[in-house]
């Protein structure tokens, strides 16, 4: 081993210790560890912008910008807030009906969006819901998230981890909704039976306060229906793109990229509010993580883990099906499941470019892990930080325990469910 | 014209005077603020009157526009109720409300010397540091605004005059 592979992985180490501690900010981790990396020569421009393998994935990069675009424009035209508001009057303000309905609003909208998206656009409306109910707001927004969490594992563009994973695997949109969007709805539907059992005290029905929810008129919610009509035209195209993708050979960031220009066009906003919501961030983030994992494959060190793992695994797919859903459950539960996903992507892309079809169960089983572990603690996915904090800021904090003491049931029975449909799907 | 000419007495209220009855003074004496004062009834910090209905607004309101919409007037009920019970000292100690200590200005100083101290503490209402009054004198924005605008009127007439 060289000297500067050692150091490179010293790096890597390094900068994976302080996005999970959060000791400095994750965007400054991941570019200044692609920084070193160009210092002790691990990495260098053509390697770093010009390859997919071993630098800057722009699919993902591009896939993550269009689809922000787009939300950031729908989310003006109050559609969210209308749906969720709608839910709530459709429930007739009973507090369990309207966690039901709200949970597969945010599993639905979280496919499409983003999941810490999803969540600012669902809070906001469940506080207002819960105090009108005179309820806590907690289980409700507890709820959400572990919807979001779930929701966003069944599109290739739900989750950033799921980015990662098509464009490694060469995984289009339809391949993720044929693969996990069947176990999602099953995980659906066993959440909201969880959260009947988990949050039953907040189900007290006040006819009152059911009035009072009932009073809100959602109509209001949507000021310019044209910009509504444009967007909702855009979107669709957008998803007749992604579902189209393969027969037309046009990438889904590229497919986004067109919509978020055809409708900054149609919307004629202001540029802040145009660009107001993409964040840039992550964008940044995402460059940084790719160019430092793309350093390890670079010097052979992937390819070295890789062959390990090969041997490791020989030809037990169903084994190593299992240990890395249940790993990667576990290890995003307790860290960032982007960075994760995109050191394991090239490790597994390396198995099952040898395994073949017999091996492409494990691009799922680290789609269902990293997405799902997300619910684990408080800290594993960033749509978790977000609603605690919009939680605390409203005068509801939710403790670290409190969130971890639900988020365990959550994980543990939904990853536990995802062992037995890969092994019914892809091993019986 | 100087502070001391202008300054003139205003509400102050303490840290357990109740929210509901903050907003109130507010509203019926059209103030800029609230000046709060310690319990040994020195004033010590002003709340902007923005600040105080950014208090009264819940955090999930403020941030989405198309929510505010539907809420309705009895969105205006739902604040009363979210506010009952608080005191002021609440909306002091909280983190979403950004408490400016109150402005001392010396009694000498001119209207455009206060123009600029008000503008440089980002604050629309001034304590006069005048130990001759007998209760402490205040400056509003609106007051100063006054006082210039009425030399700008006294100029013209003098001009007119002239003519």
């Amino acid at each position: 081993m060289t000297v500067q592979i050692v150091l490179a992985i010293a790096v890597f180490v390094a900068a994976y210790v302080f996005i999970a501690t959060e000791k400095l900010p994750r965007v400054l981790v991941a570019l200044g560890g692609a920084a070193l990396m160009v210092v002790i020569g691990a990495t260098d421009d053509t390697a770093a912008f010009f390859s997919e393998e071993t630098g800057i994935d722009w699919n993902v990069v591009f896939l993550l910008l269009g689809m922000m675009i787009i939300v950031g424009i729908l989310r003006q035209t109050g559609l969210f807030e209308y749906l969720a508001i709608w839910a709530a009057k459709a429930a007739r303000g009973r507090p369990f009906r309207i966690m039901v309905m709200l949970i597969v609003i945010t599993a639905v909208l979280s496919a499409f969006l983003d999941n810490v998206t999803t969540i600012l656009l669902i809070a906001p409306v469940s506080l207002l819901v819960a105090q009108r109910l005179g309820k806590s707001p907690v289980p409700f927004l507890l709820a959400e998230v572990f919807a979001s969490n779930v929701g966003g594992t069944a599109t290739l563009i739900g989750d950033p981890p799921n980015l990662i994973i098509g464009s490694r695997g060469d995984l289009g949109f339809n391949d993720f909704i044929v693969e996990l969007a069947p176990i999602i709805v099953v995980l659906i539907v066993v959440l909201i039976g969880l959260c009947r059992v988990l949050f039953r005290l907040t189900f007290s029905y006040d006819e009152e306060r059911a009035a009072r929810v009932m009073a809100l008129d959602e109509r209001e919610a949507i000021r310019d229906r044209g910009l509504l009509v444009r967007s909702l035209v855009v979107v669709g195209l957008v998803l007749v793109g992604f579902i189209t993708s393969a027969a037309t050979g046009l990438e889904p960031a590229i497919v986004a990229l067109l919509g978020a220009g055809l409708l900054v066009l149609l919307a004629r906003l202001e540029p802040k509010r145009v660009f107001g919501d993409v964040e840039w961030e992550t964008l940044l983030f995402f460059a940084g993580l790719f160019i430092m994992v793309g350093s390890l494959v670079n010097l052979g060190v992937i390819d070295a883990i890789g062959q390990a793992a090969k041997s490791a695994v020989g030809d037990h797919y169903f084994g190593a099906t299992g240990v890395l859903l249940f790993g990667s459950a576990v290890f995003s539960g307790i860290v960032d499941n982007i960075p994760f996903v995109a050191t394991m992507a090239p490790l597994v892309d390396d198995i099952v470019q040898s395994g073949g079809s017999d091996a492409q169960p494990l691009w799922w089983a680290l789609a269902l892990g990293a997405d799902l572990g997300g619910n684990l603690t408080a800290v594993g996915a960033s749509a978790n930080v977000v609603m605690i904090g919009i939680a605390k800021r409203n005068g509801h904090p939710i403790s670290f325990w409190e969130f971890t003491k639900y988020g365990l049931v959550v994980t543990a029975v939904t990853v536990g469910l995802c062992f037995p449909y890969l092994w019914l799907r892809y091993f019986l | 014209m100087h502070a001391a000419d202008i300054a003139a007495p205003l509400v102050v209220v303490d840290r357990s005077t109740p929210a509901l009855d903050a907003i109130r003074l507010i509203a019926e004496q059209d103030l800029p603020g609230l000046v709060v004062s310690e319990h040994d009834g020195h004033p010590s910090v002003v709340v902007s009157g923005i600040d105080v209905v950014r208090y009264m607004l819940p955090d999930y309101l403020r941030g989405d526009l198309a929510l505010t919409n539907t809420v309705g007037d009895a969105g205006v009920d739902d604040l009363r109720q979210e506010l009952q019970g608080r005191s002021f000292g609440d909306l002091v100690d909280s983190d979403q409300v950004p408490v400016r200590d109150v402005l001392v200005v010396p009694p000498d100083a001119g209207l455009v010397e206060l123009a600029a101290r008000m503008v440089d503490g980002r604050t629309q209402i001034a304590l006069v540091d005048d130990p001759s009054r007998s209760e402490p004198g205040f400056i509003t924005l609106p007051a100063l605004l006054d006082a210039v605008v009425a030399r700008w009127d006294r100029a013209d007439d003098e001009r007119g005059a002239a003519r």
